[in-house]
């Protein structure tokens, strides 16, 4: 065994131990899918930058910045922004009446069983999607690990999520979320003193990358309205894709949610400024990598010492296992919760539940690996799938949900139009417009015409349908 | 589904591959091999460096673009650098300032030099200065000649070096990190892609003493555990 063998090891054992000791601690479905709705700070501060800090990070930021330049960096100067808005603005009306999906939410907030079931079905296809990319990613880094077939690497990649994912639920994710932080955090900030001493320190780093790369800080890499779509299409994904959103339901008061969320959003902001420092560093020391997504890897294997190599390469895998763990989580509840649940079997009883809830995060993981598997959605690359998903989730939901809880005349009819409208444009634009712009605005400004229009033209929701939310509100 | 991301990335991935005048798409020169031979002299902190190169193209079979000229470059780091190398096939080639301290040249390849459907290529230049001689310690930075990008994702080592210093030396620290000894005074290293330097840090009075990587390895395993059973103690008391 390898030094790299013996770290992945020792970290997925740990991951188990956090599984296991979940399992005990989680006593009902409250537990299961929001960690009881009472998660301090750190938990969930750590757990909501965990789930951000995705193989779009350490993988797809890096990758992009390695070729197209810092211009990129100003883009994900939206997520702090984006955090904001959500503590400040959707949080204190949004967290009133706590559920255990964004689905019930919809449903409660838009007097419907239906749209509940819409919501669930976005959720749903656009996670599977999303899940395969970050698969894929995992597959492989086992590949270069243990050189395993890519293939079993995805298998054994996804068994281990779901392990841990099934038997803990939400309690589970938060705390290999909290650890993984650790992890990626570490990787990066060690990383970036043992790149410096070859280059000179960041004086000497800056002067090199110019000289390895002239564009490296201009705005020529990249077009700037495209550079300015992608910051909208972080900013509006950061306020209210629901394996985020869901985050706001697990901690326990508004005032733990400042704090959490003003913990992710310094994490969130250090670990991509060493990811910068990196793909500088990368630049330097190797000047021609045949793609941008083996830079990180080529720094934890060249740059940093064995150990830590492996940790930064564990890192790697934690930023995919913490963000997919989420997303199982979401589309686990969708597939259990607000598709079965909800209109298939409504009497189900509580022990079935749990079991339901379950087959849900088994049926929705094992989905991404089958497919590709049978060679559907092999080859495509994880940050642009980051940002399609990114794209989708709010065309679909922002204006549902933040429209939901600021706007009394918001109707069921505004919201389903919204979300249809809002993804069929995203998905139009993505395959017929032009490359220049993200999807993501043609996509909000369809859904925000058809929520304003279609809601001012139908019935005004019912008086039961907003008290929750605007009651006692000035 | 991804065709229009895909064709934005590609167009992003050719910038800096454009920039030194080589786009890798069909039909390009790709490195296949680069082996290395670093010689450091003990007196005069200067280094000869030997490269031996096998040049194809990315797919396998293809007839090699003989009319297209391979671009080399070269990094100066601090006063470490390269002005001109010389051709194993006879004549040497001048390396002209770009931006900084990036220097390149081109060459074209003659029918004689393939071999196998592979054109191989010897070079070999003199590094001045790469030293630096704080007390017993030193600090070596031996800038690397890079050629055109390795062909994608082979998974294999393209980039395959040896240093040799003197044997009284005890090399603590090394640029890749892989590197390692390998005979008296000899050291290896290889990896999927070439490097712009080979580095090392080392003792010259023969002293073990730990190096930078080491300590930074020691100080991560301590965090991690230090941070797993804080954890586990709180899971515990969650559980209970």
């Amino acid at each position: 065994m390898t030094a790299q063998m013996w770290v992945f090891l020792a970290y997925f054992c740990v991951v188990f131990g956090i599984g296991w000791y979940s399992l005990r601690a989680t006593r009902g479905e409250k537990d299961y899918w929001i960690a009881g709705g009472e998660l301090g700070w750190f938990t969930g501060g750590a757990t909501m930058a965990a789930t951000h800090t995705s193989a779009g990070t350490f993988v797809g930021t890096i990758g992009i910045m390695y070729t197209a330049g810092w211009s990129f960096g100003w883009v994900l100067l939206s997520i702090p922004l984006s955090y904001w808005f959500m503590v400040a603005v959707l949080a204190p009306r949004f967290t009133r009446q706590k559920e255990l999906t964004i689905p019930a939410f919809i449903e409660k907030r838009y007097y419907g069983k239906g749209i509940r079931g819409l919501a669930a079905g976005i959720i749903l296809v656009a996670t599977v999607v999303y899940i395969q990319a970050q698969i894929v990613a995992g597959g492989l880094i086992a590949n270069t690990v243990f050189g395993v077939p890519t293939t079993v690497g995805m298998v054994v990649f996804t068994a281990i999520l779901l392990v841990y994912t099934v038997v803990g639920g939400m309690v589970a994710v938060v705390y290999t979320d909290a650890f993984q932080l650790v992890v990626m955090g570490l990787g990066a900030l060690f990383a970036v003193p043992l790149a410096l001493r070859q280059v000179d320190g960041l004086d000497g780093l800056l002067m090199l990358a110019e000289s390895a790369n002239p564009l490296v800080f201009t705005f020529d890499a990249v077009p700037e309205v495209l550079l300015l779509t992608m910051a909208l299409s972080f900013f509006l994904g950061g306020i209210a894709t629901p394996e985020k959103l869901i985050r706001l339901y697990a901690m326990k008061d508004m005032r733990t949610i400042r704090r959490g969320v003003l913990f992710a959003i310094v994490m969130i902001l250090a670990i991509n400024l060493l990811v910068f420092i990196l793909a500088l560093a990368a630049i330097v020391l190797f000047p021609t990598l045949p793609t941008g997504d083996l830079a990180m890897p080529m720094v934890a294997s060249a740059v940093l010492p064995a150990t830590l190599g492996a940790i930064m390469l564990a890192a790697i895998t934690a930023a995919m296992m913490s963000t997919v763990d989420s997303l199982l989580i979401v589309a686990g509840s969708a597939l259990s919760v607000d598709i079965y649940q909800n209109l298939i079997d409504p009497d189900v009883s509580p022990e079935r539940r749990m079991w339901v809830d379950r087959l849900g995060i088994l049926l929705v993981g094992s989905m991404p690996v089958a497919l590709l598997v049978s060679g559907i959605g092999e080859g495509e690359l994880v940050q642009f799938i980051v940002l399609l998903f990114t794209a989708l989730m709010a065309a679909a939901f922002v204006l549902p949900v933040v429209g939901g809880i600021l706007w009394r005349r918001a109707t069921k009819e505004g919201a389903a139009a919204a979300m249809v409208g809002g993804v069929t444009a995203t998905f139009a634009w993505e395959v017929l417009g032009t490359p220049d712009i993200e999807p993501v605005l043609c996509g909000f400004l369809v859904s925000g015409l058809l929520f304003v229009g279609v809601s001012l033209f139908t019935t005004p929701p019912p008086q039961t349908a907003i008290a929750p939310y605007f009651d006692d509100v000035h | 589904m991804y065709a229009r991301p895909l064709s934005w990335l590609l167009a992003v991935a050719l910038l800096p591959a454009a920039a030194s005048g080589q786009a890798s798409e069909a039909g390009a020169w790709v490195t296949l091999l680069q082996q290395v031979d670093v010689e450091m002299g003990a007196g005069d902190g200067s280094a000869d460096v030997g490269v031996r190169l096998e040049l194809g193209t990315q797919e396998l079979g293809a007839p090699l673009p003989l009319d297209v000229p391979v671009t080399f470059e070269v990094l100066g780091f601090g006063n470490a650098t390269v002005d001109e190398v010389h051709l194993g096939q006879g004549g040497r080639l001048i390396l002209w300032p770009t931006v900084g301290s990036r220097k390149v040249a081109t060459v074209r390849l003659r029918a004689e030099d393939v071999r196998d459907g592979k054109a191989s290529l010897e070079v070999s230049y003199r590094v001045e200065d790469v030293l630096e001689t704080p007390g017993t310690a030193v600090h070596a930075r031996i800038p690397m000649l890079t050629g055109p990008p390795v062909r994608g994702e082979t998974g294999e080592d393209a980039f395959q070096a040896r240093l040799s210093v003197p044997e009284e030396w005890t090399v603590t620290e090394g640029f890749p990190s892989g590197l390692r000894a390998s005979g008296p005074g000899g050291y290896v290293v290889s990896l999927s892609v070439a490097p712009s330097i080979v580095g090392f840090r080392a003792r010259t009075d023969g002293d073990w003493r730990p190096g930078f990587p080491l300590l930074v390895d020691v100080l991560t395993i301590l965090i991690l555990v230090t941070f797993a059973g804080f954890g586990w103690r709180h899971l515990r008391r969650m559980a209970a």
